[in-house]
């Protein structure tokens, strides 16, 4: 049985799988020395065979990520941070000479890949190193384009970590009794906005919203009280249509969000926004609780650009934005 | 000659009703753009930290504020009949009526006092006309609760066991029922109007 260090073994299990002839083994003292010789080719025959030698092979390098804060310092030691000798590269050219390196006010030009390497150029290490910022306290908003049914909030931050941040969104409603905690609704864990369905109508107690960002560099929390009734925001109307009727007047006709899920119960009132002379003057009419109105007494020859919003028609939360604006020009005869 | 007269009263009477809920409707939003205005002017009397815009006191324990809460989930709202629905909205005007009464006997500025006692007016005037609804629709107004005579028995606490702030939060807290419960009536009073009309 050859071992994998190529020692002395068992030779007449070896010699006997050659044939060798038995003169060669007369005289003691010549018959050791051979047997020596030839069980060490044999054995280095073998090994090259199927045997791995790692006695003369250097230990893999060590490969590991770390996560650095900007405007931070940081030493990073090369394996036990002592061997003198040792160099650190970065990108493959030479950086520093000494087993720790040492970086002040880190920036993100320091992101990198950094080595080390033994004073007979060996790579010891390679070191990934990523710049970012610890999540702060996300800025969040939340709205309901679709009252009663659903809110949406959306967050941000500042800065921009710029390090992969995933969000852990949830909200509760504080009753007497123990409270539920939901989770808020979203594709997936890096998106930044999630969308609230098991809602409160008309509570005094606002609902809690609870963002909180983590990445490497730790975690922050916001959590956001909300009154559901306080946050209608509908989305502008849809399918607006203006019509030139006789006599100068304009008939301007739209319908209700398609997102807004109840106008019947949840009557919507509206406002249309005349603009014209390159849209510097405007003039705003309503509300209006039905899905269209008149305007006459316009200007012959004028370009007219018309926009309507919603809101809820107790006037809480806040008007949409306007719709896309209408262009009509208004015949001079 | 007899079935064209009963279809005549009866489509009179549902007519009566749609004009009554209309009013009641157009009182709520009265009274809600009432309430905007007198809800500012009352938080600048509290003074700070009432007055910031974003303070939200705890609410107080409830058996010192017994304002039947607005709060509801939109299936739950749905599915109200039109008797729980008027009832529940009767007997939290009747709590908040002695609630507001109270708020303007306890305020020191003349003008917002005024306001409150002329809120209070209109709050009654509200009172009224959901009873009268109620009636019209077959419904009996529900009784008071706990004991209390609802326009007897104040909503608040008794003046001498509180402190200043306790009071003010308390205040805080009537005005906040106060809105939750006309936006809410205002859906009320809509939902009614559509289900008559159906």
């Amino acid at each position: 049985m050859i071992n994998k260090t190529g020692s002395a073994v068992s030779v007449n299990s070896c010699l006997g799988g050659f044939g060798l002839p038995e003169y060669l083994f007369a005289p003691a003292f010549t018959m050791c020395l051979k047997t020596g010789l030839w069980a060490l080719a044999v054995a280095a025959f073998f090994s090259q065979l199927c045997c791995e030698d790692t006695s003369t092979h250097p230990p893999k390098p060590i490969s590991r990520g770390i996560y650095v804060a900007i405007g931070s310092s940081v030493k990073l030691p090369c394996g036990d941070g002592m061997t003198k000798g040792t160099e650190w590269r970065v990108n493959g050219s030479m950086l520093v000479s000494g087993p720790v390196l040492h970086l002040h006010n880190t920036s993100l030009e320091d992101q990198g890949i950094y080595t080390c390497h033994s004073p007979n150029g060996g790579h010891i290490e390679t070191l990934h190193l990523w710049m970012g910022y610890a999540p702060s306290p996300p800025v969040v908003q939340c709205w309901s384009p679709s009252y009663p049914l659903k809110a949406v909030c959306s967050w941000t931050q500042t800065p921009d970590p710029i390090l992969p941040t995933y969000y852990i969104a949830t909200y509760w409603y504080p009753r007497t009794e123990q409270p539920l905690v939901h989770s808020c609704r979203r594709e997936s864990d890096q998106d930044q906005q999630c969308i609230l369905e098991e809602l409160e109508l008309y509570a005094t107690v606002p609902h809690l919203v609870n963002i909180t960002a983590v990445n490497a560099l730790g975690s922050a929390t916001r959590i956001l009280p909300i009154l559901i009734d306080d946050i209608m925001k509908p989305d502008p109307p849809v399918n607006v249509k203006v019509t030139l009727q006789p006599g100068r007047k304009l008939h301007v006709q739209w319908a209700p969000p398609p997102s807004w899920p109840d106008p019947v119960n949840f009557t919507l009132k509206y406002k249309v926004q005349f603009q014209w002379d390159k849209r510097k003057t405007a003039s705003i009419m309503g509300p209006y609780e039905s899905l269209s109105m008149v305007r006459s007494g316009l200007v012959p020859g004028r370009t007219y650009h018309i926009q309507v919003s919603a809101m809820d028609f107790m006037g809480q939360g806040q008007s949409s934005e306007w719709s896309d604006p209408v262009t009509i020009t208004l015949p001079t005869s | 000659m007899v079935g064209c007269v009963q279809v005549e009263d009866r489509a009179v009477t549902l007519s009566n009703e749609r004009n009554s809920i209309e009013r009641t409707y157009e009182l709520t939003k009265y009274l809600d753009h009432q309430l905007k205005e007198i809800k500012d002017t009352y938080l600048l009397y509290l003074g700070p930290p009432f007055s910031d815009p974003d303070f939200s006191p705890p609410r107080p324990n409830i058996s010192s504020l017994a304002v039947p809460s607005a709060a509801t989930r939109v299936d739950l709202w749905r599915g109200l009949e039109n008797g729980a629905r008027l009832a529940q909205n009767q007997r939290a005007y009747s709590v908040l009526l002695c609630a507001v009464r109270e708020l303007a006997r306890s305020t020191l500025c003349p003008y917002l006092q005024s306001s409150l006692l002329h809120f209070c007016s209109g709050l009654s005037g509200l009172l009224g006309s959901i009873s009268g609804l109620m009636n019209a629709l077959g419904y009996t107004p529900p009784l008071p609760t706990d004991g209390h005579a609802p326009l007897t028995t104040p909503a608040l606490s008794p003046r001498p066991a509180l402190n200043d702030f306790t009071r003010k939060v308390e205040g805080f807290w009537v005005l906040r029922e106060l809105q939750s419960w006309l936006w809410r009536s205002a859906k009320d009073f809509t939902r009614l109007k559509k289900r008559l009309r159906a």
